[in-house]
């Protein structure tokens, strides 16, 4: 009795917290397909009528959300791949080598991550446009290859492999990065799926840097279009347009999660990552 | 222990999940692909031969001009220095997106300390200051005196004010706009109103829009609001205030521009005169933006650059135009864009020639004409095509009436901050019903910093 009771209240909550986080979703996809008057009607009219389909269309049209599209795919894509590869390289250094001063500079690693962006983002523009990158793919990509997070991630998901794993294949001579490649990294899929998904979720959602470092609508990311359609005047925004089209931006991050949620909820228990 | 009936189910429901995401994917591709190729009609270009620069460079230069239009103001742009570029060959303009106006002036800072600024750009209307103070933009005083084809008298004169930093012009004008009052014709009409009577005074103001706060249905809760405009600081809503507090003759800074002068009784009038919006329920504090155009507010205070939105979206029968209540005295309060040359462009006489030929009478008149903005020159005003423009709807007549008292934002760079002080501190006595005394006296302490700095 009492046990049903208990998972009668757990799932309780988890719906309660469940429908918290769903409902900005749901608002965004039923006002995608209304137009302005009726999204802001009051009293609130959840259901639209009439259903606008054309946002959707036009939102391909108003601005170049194709080309958009693709150079985000493009940039997030290589900086989530680059940033595990980087980042499990270094995990495994300092989860399995001993060095002098190993600990403190891993604590320096970390407090890289302590560094606000307002105070990193001028050098760091300097530098991208003295290597005469301003307004290209290597702008948006290289300033990111590398992050402390992934190799503080993966390094704590090391640490939980026995060693013993390795050490027959260090004791025929097996060199360090064959082992990593071969025998570590796939044992740690679901931590590395995890820290792809969030280096491409972060890259995918990032405004700032490619505002500034992009000129022409060549290389926009997704996010930069998106804002194009926030025009200047607030009452001249037409939100409906504005929906769909972030409908369609969140979407590949979407179905990246639907097809890899399982090793993403393994990697989440397993590292006891708490997002 | 999976049964065999759970196997099937948990591979049914990926197989599912697998098709679900597909045909998401496929659907909206497809319709991305299919209208991708699609164009929207331009703009049909101006008469007349094209505009072929006096001053022509040694060798061909490509400028770089950063704006911040999209969608339909962002092709009408594009088309008119199409204009440009086709009968320049030697100064070519490359456009460049800016961002929005909110987003472009972090831009335009990390750019210029990043030492990669643009040639050319178009600014905000009160950013002259903050970007000639350090020396980042070229003088163009010397130019616009020299060039006697620019005719400076010509300009709007809060226009040309809106150019100046510590007396001398550092932009040219290209967009204006002041807020006028816009007002739901039906509304009146069914509130037994005479629609062609807008209130002329704050007493009528609030009389009005009493009449037209509305409880339809019976709820206790009005459902129609007589007014509505931002409220809130991060929304703009100082630019509103200003008028307000304009119109009850308030100053804003003392005249050596070193402390704030806004805690007068001005300052005063114009809070409580929100607060007493509020409290007679007729301003909502948890108003949306869109609640003119979905039909929740009678009257609005906006920008006169909305006008053809409005008129897109009500019709232009439903909507009405008129100058804002008088307060003490008739004041609004402008915006607008201008044009302005950094002083890293490679050649100041061909970044003026474009700059120039932006800002003359006919492009002026055709921007003014397609995008409803006020033009910055008095020359249009006496041109047949916006002659007979005003002559169709008395709306343009109105928002030229304006200009004679608008006021502009003080050209000083503490101008930005100090409005947000301001902003917050009403705000504060808005939405916390306090006394607006003590918070503006707060302000002022906080602006008189700000100068100290």
């Amino acid at each position: 009795m009492v046990k049903v009771l208990k998972t009668v209240l757990l799932y309780a909550v988890l719906g309660l917290c469940a429908a918290i986080f769903i409902t900005p979703f749901l608002w965004m996809l039923q006002a995608s397909v209304k137009n302005t008057a009726q999204i802001f009607a009051f009293p609130p009219k959840l259901l639209p009528n009439p259903v606008v389909w054309r946002n959707y269309i036009r939102a391909w049209t108003a601005v170049p959300l194709a080309r958009f599209y693709l150079n985000s795919i493009i940039v997030a894509g290589s900086v989530a791949f680059a940033q595990v590869v980087t980042s499990a390289m270094a995990a495994y250094v300092f989860a399995r080598l001993s060095f002098p001063f190993k600990n403190v500079i891993f604590v320096f690693f970390l407090a890289i991550m302590m560094i606000p962006i307002q105070v990193t983002v001028i050098p760091l523009f300097i530098i991208v446009k003295t290597l005469g990158l301003i307004d290209s793919y290597g702008a948006l990509i290289l300033p990111f290859l590398a992050y402390p997070f992934g190799t503080f991630l993966l390094r704590q998901f090391f640490l939980t492999i026995p060693r013993e794993i390795e050490d027959a294949a260090r004791a025929d001579g097996c060199p360090r990065l064959r082992i990593l490649v071969q025998i570590i990294a796939p044992l740690s899929k679901s931590a590395l799926f995890t820290l792809g998904m969030l280096a491409f979720m972060f890259i995918w959602n990032s405004f700032f840097w490619p505002l500034l470092v992009t000129n022409t609508e060549k290389h926009f990311t997704i996010q930069v279009g998106l804002a194009m359609l926030r025009t200047q005047l607030i009452m001249e925004v037409d939100w409906g347009l504005l929906m769909a089209a972030t409908v369609i931006s969140i979407l590949p991050v979407l179905i990246f999660y639907m097809f890899t949620q399982k090793q993403i909820i393994k990697g989440i228990t397993l590292t006891g990552l708490k997002m | 222990m999976p049964t065999f009936m759970g196997i099937i189910m948990v591979s049914r429901m990926k197989r599912m999940k697998k098709l679900l995401a597909s045909t998401l994917l496929f659907v909206l591709l497809a319709a991305g692909l299919l209208t991708a190729t699609g164009q929207q009609e331009g703009i049909a270009p101006g008469t007349g031969a094209g505009p072929v620069s006096a001053y022509q460079p040694e060798q061909k230069l490509t400028l770089v001009f950063w704006h911040s239009y999209s969608g339909y103001r962002g092709e009408l742009f594009d088309s008119i220095v199409k204009e440009w570029i086709r009968s320049n060959p030697m100064i070519d303009i490359k456009l460049e997106y800016g961002g929005s106006l909110w987003t472009m002036r972090d831009k335009l800072l990390t750019a210029i300390a990043g030492g990669s600024a643009p040639d050319l750009a178009e600014i905000d209307s009160y950013w002259t200051p903050i970007f000639a103070d350090p020396g980042s933009l070229v003088k163009l005083e010397p130019y616009m005196v020299a060039d006697a084809k620019y005719n400076k008298a010509d300009l709007q004169k809060p226009s040309l004010m809106s150019t100046q930093y510590l007396g001398e012009s550092y932009s040219i004008p290209f967009n204006l706009s002041t807020i006028v009052l816009y007002y739901n014709k039906s509304y009146y009409e069914a509130a037994g109103m005479d629609k062609e009577t807008p209130p002329k005074d704050w007493d009528d103001l609030l009389a009005f829009a009493k009449k037209l706060t509305v409880d339809k249905n019976g709820d206790g809760n009005p459902d129609q609001r007589g007014v509505v405009f931002p409220l809130k600081a991060n929304y703009g809503a100082i630019w509103y205030w200003l008028a307000f507090f304009w119109q009850q003759e308030g100053k804003l800074f003392n005249d050596t521009l070193n402390s704030g002068a806004f805690n007068s009784d001005a300052g005063v009038a114009a809070t409580e005169f929100w607060k007493r919006m509020v409290k007679e329920q007729v301003l909502s504090l948890s108003a949306g933006f869109a609640d003119f155009t979905a039909e929740l507010a009678a009257m609005e205070l906006s920008s006169s650059s909305v006008l053809g939105s409005y008129r897109d979206n009500m019709g232009n029968k439903r909507v009405g135009l008129s100058a804002l209540p008088k307060g003490k005295v008739n004041a609004t309060v402008t915006g607008g864009g201008n044009l302005a040359m950094f002083s890293s462009c490679p050649d100041y006489e061909a970044g003026w020639s474009f700059l120039s030929w932006l800002g003359s009478t006919d492009v002026n008149k055709r921007w003014a004409l397609a995008t409803g903005a006020i033009p910055v020159r008095k020359s249009v005003l006496e041109e047949p095509e916006y002659k007979d423009y005003m002559l169709m709807d008395p709306k343009g007549n109105i928002m030229i009436s304006t200009l004679q008292y608008a006021h502009i934002r003080p050209n000083i760079p503490e101008y930005g901050d100090a409005s947000r002080i301001i902003a917050v501190a009403v705000e504060d006595a808005l939405f916390n019903d306090k006394d607006p005394k003590p918070l503006l006296d707060k302000a002022k302490q906080e602006v008189d910093q700000l100068f100290k700095q």
